[in-house]
């Protein structure tokens, strides 16, 4: 091969790949500048969960422990408890509460089972997917951040995609 | 607890038959003349009479209407509310009745004088609905207007004092 | 088909494939034989039919309408059809009936994942509810200490209510009301029973259910280990629910072991002195007056070197050691090779009965559940098993209630069990005696003066135990000496004839049996005991209550005269505080080993959870002292060859291996029967006789429910539950008057 040919033909490929790059330009981005702007997620995305309350702000929760039963990577660990107050007082919407209520993130795969399994609808999945830390022991959420995510969720950095 | 002739009375039922348990139904019915209800001292103390457990009496003063486990008004009642008479319309005269005499079903007038029950067939299907009073004749096809009739006839019957 | 007569079978139909079955079989009993399980809420294997739930329906060739297959009893030639859609549209109708007025709150019931009415319903149920009406709430109350009652789950099946008239005897649970506003119940919203829970274990719903496992961990949650109760020496088979390294119930629900599903009140709610905040979790040592924690060696080496000291001053015999009746049969083991290995004779237990003399002139085997169901005549003599042995208890009235065995009751006290006796001898105290000589056949006359009876109680007494085929004698420790030599091989008594006696002693604690093997009686504790301080100046105690008699003043001043008192214990008992060691032991859901029963049958204790803090279990603790003391230990670490050890010292342990009890569940040790010399007992029994005090008179104050039941050991006192309910009198039983004006039901 010359090498006049093998000169044209690199700036035939240069050429090529530029008017590629120069087409691109006018179109819309597909990246985002994350964590400038906020991330546009889908509505059912399976982000980190919070645990609901009901109207009057009890607990949905009644540590019926399906959620670690249905749990294929053994994620949630949950101790139930006995509220003896009447139902006025009481911090849940039943006697039974969960006194212990705690995901561990480090296993958790965010596959949606527990929501799904949740006969009182007080596990939910969140938007929220900032969830890496330096230890392990960061990854465990207990009942107190789980019931913080909910009001949380209004002020993620993220957009829902409709 | 009881007068010596009701304890006479018991003493002579429990000869009447093979097992003492079997003289419960009747030796009921005689605490219960003396007191007009049969109170869970008076249970227990026909259980220790009787040789059965306190749980044993109980179960059948609670399985029979016409044994008070409270104290009932001078005049009891007993709505039958049992299917054919509940298709004859027995809801709506219980239900009048309660609002006529303003108690619930299984409560007393503060006057001591009614007491209205739901219970169980009478036996009068043919003349449904109907009610009893204490262990009186029924009152059989009732309507609103006899109701009234009957609850002013047994209001002046206590004001006569002679009821 | 035919049915062959030698091996009592017959050959029924199902779904169109002929199964072979055993003749007599109720037909739910056979299909489940065959691995077929009919659904069923009423009827359970040991209770007498009740046929209400109508879940067991099924179709038999012939038979007009649909039978309940659990009181239809199989037929040669049956034809039954249990999978048509027929069966399948009467089961989700029945479902649908028992659900309507069922709150429908599994997520919060403490049922939920072994309910019976789950189960079916998933299995059978709609899918939808059609029941549109208002339902009938009845909020849950406590009705017990141990127990709370949701009403509204109950589907009317009456197992309680059985359970309550026929294992236990008792009757304290009622229906109320009818129909659809029925509910269980009691008489007054309080139990007054023996608060066994055995109502709450056979309910296949959430309708009973037990207060130390409320809200607690779901089934599916727990690690269930088989092991043996700590409390009496019945040893029922317990299955203990640990999550982690905390023990969440007792329960027996499977029924493998000799007791079926039967507990008592504290093999069901005793469990929480496992888990209590007071156990003694490291080792201490007494530095400047004042216990310290240490570690396993220092401690340890202390034990040893404080030991060897004392014995090299004062002699061997200056140290005595005490093993206990509560521990396993390993950690006896070891505790006595620490005495083999100082070379010390003085090795001792506090007994709770006297096994030697019973033991001594045991005159045949002695009965175990198979012997006592099968039994004829039972006599119980000087005893109270409703109180002291609630299984026991139970296994006897059985065969009564059957109508298989009559039982014959001989007490000084008026004990509840009088009421199931066919004959109930009221005794003086002290006229065991008297009795049994009037039993071997001397005078009448002198025999019934000195026993406070009638003559004829004991003749008539007499005749009913010789006419016994299958004889169960159940020895209690109000017979002494010569009484319970006597009681103990009462066979060679009675007259000569075809019959085989076997006998009970009703011992206490959960190991007597099991410490009198492996440590005997050679040394009486009273004499070591009596010389703490004096010829004894270094004592190494295990599991041992020193200070729980009324002379617990002497005790004391007796161990503070000691050089040297280690103590090895679960708890900081009285003793611990004076000692200059305390050794944390681990209880019996923390290690392996083995109990001997009331039967001598020996059973596997199993681990169920890691050892409480730092704690080790007896054997070990025990082991590492000897090897220290310069004993040649040859067990390291593993409880089996401590017991294989055990069992080449001891031939009545030679058959029961840990192979077998996995096996069998409950092996029975042999031991030699001895062979009592008749006129020498009765000569015993003539001279006991004369020597009772014919004034004392008969204690007329009924046995109360719960006298003893209820009364807290060493770890009930620990067992937070169990400590509540009973210290301040909110477990009641039924009351004197009650019980006494009860008329004996003969049969049921």
């Amino acid at each position: 091969m010359s090498i006049l040919s093998e000169v044209v033909d690199t700036v035939r490929t240069l050429a090529g790949g530029l008017a590629h790059t120069i087409a691109r330009i006018p179109q819309p981005k597909t990246t985002i500048s994350y964590p400038e702007d906020p991330v546009p997620l889908s509505a059912r995305f399976r982000g980190e969960h919070f645990l609901d309350t009901d109207e009057t702000g009890r607990e949905r929760c009644v540590a019926c422990f399906l959620c670690s039963a249905i749990c294929p990577a053994e994620a949630i660990y949950i101790e139930g408890a006995d509220d003896p107050r009447a139902y006025p007082d009481r911090v849940g919407v039943d006697a039974r509460f969960a006194s212990v209520y705690r995901i561990d993130y480090g296993r958790c795969i965010l596959c949606g089972f527990c929501v799904e399994a949740c006969p009182k609808d007080a596990i939910k999945h969140g938007h929220d997917f900032e969830m890496a830390s330096y230890t392990r022991e960061g990854l465990i959420r207990e009942k107190d951040a789980l019931l913080a995510n909910r009001d949380r969720q209004r002020g993620l950095h993220i957009t829902i995609r409709t | 607890m009881l007068t010596p002739e009701r304890e006479k009375k018991i003493d002579e039922l429990l000869t009447r038959y093979p097992s003492s348990r079997s003289a419960l139904l009747p030796a009921l019915w005689v605490a219960q003349e003396q007191y007009g209800w049969i109170s869970l001292e008076l249970q227990k103390y026909l259980a220790i009479r009787l040789g059965i457990t306190p749980e044993q009496v109980r179960e059948v003063v609670t399985f029979y209407s016409m044994y008070n486990e409270r104290p009932v008004g001078k005049y009891h009642l007993q709505v039958c509310c049992t299917t054919p008479c509940m298709l004859m319309g027995s809801d709506d005269v219980i239900g009048y009745l309660e609002k006529k005499l303003d108690i619930r079903r299984g409560q007393t007038t503060a006057d001591g004088l009614f007491t209205v029950s739901q219970v169980e067939c009478l036996g009068s299907c043919g003349t449904a609905p109907m009610l009893q009073v204490n262990r009186e004749k029924y009152d059989e096809n009732l309507t609103y207007e006899k109701v009234d009739a009957l609850v002013d006839r047994l209001r002046a019957q206590a004001e006569g004092g002679n009821g | 088909m035919s049915t062959d007569t030698t091996t009592q079978t017959c050959t029924i139909t199902v779904d169109g494939v002929p199964v072979v079955v055993p003749a007599g079989a109720l037909l739910i009993e056979a299909l489940k034989m065959q691995g077929i399980d009919i659904p069923n809420f009423c009827y359970y294997h040991n209770l007498p039919a009740q046929a209400s739930c109508r879940m067991c329906l099924v179709r038999i060739e012939k038979m007009p309408r649909l039978q309940p297959s659990c009181t239809t009893v199989v037929r040669d030639g049956m034809a039954v059809e249990i999978n048509t859609p027929e069966i399948l549209d009467m089961r989700r109708g029945m479902l649908e009936f028992m659900l309507a007025n069922h709150p429908l709150d599994c997520p919060v019931c403490d049922r939920g994942g072994e309910c019976e009415l789950q189960d079916n319903a998933f299995k059978f149920g709609r899918v939808d509810a059609r029941f549109t009406e208002e339902k009938h709430p009845a909020p849950d109350v406590d009705i017990s200490p141990f127990i709370y009652n949701d009403a509204q789950r109950c589907v009317f099946c009456y197992r309680c209510i059985r359970v309550c008239d026929i294992w236990m005897d008792v009757g304290a649970l009622a229906k109320l009301n009818r129909g659809a506003h029925e509910t269980i119940g009691t008489f007054d919203g309080w139990l007054d029973c023996e608060h066994c829970g055995n109502c709450v274990d056979v309910c296949p719903t959430g309708t009973l259910l037990h207060t130390s496992y409320k809200f607690g961990p779901r089934p599916w949650t727990l690690d269930e280990t088989e092991t043996t109760c700590s409390y009496c020496a019945d040893g029922c088979r317990v299955r203990l629910g640990s999550r982690g390294d905390t023990v969440h119930r007792s329960i027996a629900r499977d029924g493998t072991g000799i007791n079926e599903e039967f507990l008592c009140v504290k093999g069901r709610y005793g469990f929480g002195y496992i888990n209590s905040g007071e156990r003694v979790t490291q080792p201490l040592v007494r530095k400047n007056g004042e216990l310290h924690p240490a570690t396993w060696d220092d401690a340890l080496e202390h034990v040893a070197k404080r030991l060897g000291e004392v014995s090299k001053a004062k002699g061997a015999d200056a140290v005595a050691v005490l093993g206990s009746t509560r521990i396993t049969n390993e950690g006896n083991f070891a505790v006595a090779e620490v005495a083999k290995a100082i070379g010390t004779p003085n090795i001792s237990y506090e007994p709770d009965y006297d096994l030697s003399t019973f033991m001594k002139s045991v005159g045949g085997r002695l009965a175990t559940k198979a012997d006592v169901l099968s039994a004829d005549v039972i006599f119980v003599i000087g005893g109270d098993p409703k109180e002291d042995q609630p299984l026991t208890a139970h296994h006897l009235v059985q065969p009564v209630f059957k109508g298989k065995a009559a039982l014959y009751v001989a007490s000084s006290r008026l004990v509840r069990i009088r009421k199931r006796a066919s004959k109930f001898v009221h005794l003086r105290p002290g006229g065991e005696a008297a009795l049994l000589l009037g039993l071997a056949g001397g005078s009448l006359e002198v025999a019934a003066k000195a026993a406070g009876c009638a003559p004829s109680d004991i003749e008539s007494l007499r005749s009913s135990l010789e006419g016994g085929r299958k004889v169960v004698v159940m020895v209690g420790s109000d017979c002494r000496g010569a009484a319970l030599e006597a009681a103990s091989s009462l066979g060679t008594l009675l007259a000569q004839g075809d019959r085989e006696v076997t006998y009970r002693p009703l011992v206490f604690d959960n190991n007597s049996i099991g410490a009198f093997d492996v440590l005997g009686q050679g040394v009486p504790y009273a004499s070591i005991t009596g010389s703490l301080g004096d010829s004894i100046s270094a004592l190494y105690a295990v599991g041992a209550d020193l200070m729980d008699g009324e002379d617990a003043e002497a005790v004391r001043a007796r161990l503070g005269r000691l050089d040297f008192l280690v103590v090895q214990d679960l708890f900081m008992t009285d003793a611990a505080l004076l000692a200059e060691v305390v050794l944390p032991a681990s209880t019996y859901a923390e290690q392996d080993g083995t109990f001997t029963n009331i039967a001598g049958e020996v059973q596997r204790v199993h681990k169920a959870i890691d050892p409480v803090g730092s704690t080790r279990p007896d054997w070990l603790i025990a082991s590492q002292i000897a090897r220290l003391l310069g004993a040649e230990v040859k067990y390291r670490g593993s409880v089996s060859a401590v017991y294989r050890s055990l069992t080449e010292s001891n031939p009545a342990y030679a058959n029961a291996t840990y192979v077998r009890m996995m096996t069998e569940g409950a092996v029975q040790t042999e031991r030699p029967s001895a062979s009592p010399d008749r006129s020498a007992l009765v000569s015993a029994l003539t001279s006991a006789t004369a020597a009772t005090d014919t004034t004392a008179r008969h204690n007329e104050v009924p046995t109360e429910m719960g006298e003893r039941l209820f009364h807290l050991g060493t770890i009930g006192k620990y067992s937070k539950l169990l400590a509540d309910a009973f210290e301040d009198g909110k477990a009641k039983g039924r009351s004197v008057e009650e019980e006494a004006a009860l008329i004996p039901l003969k049969s049921v």
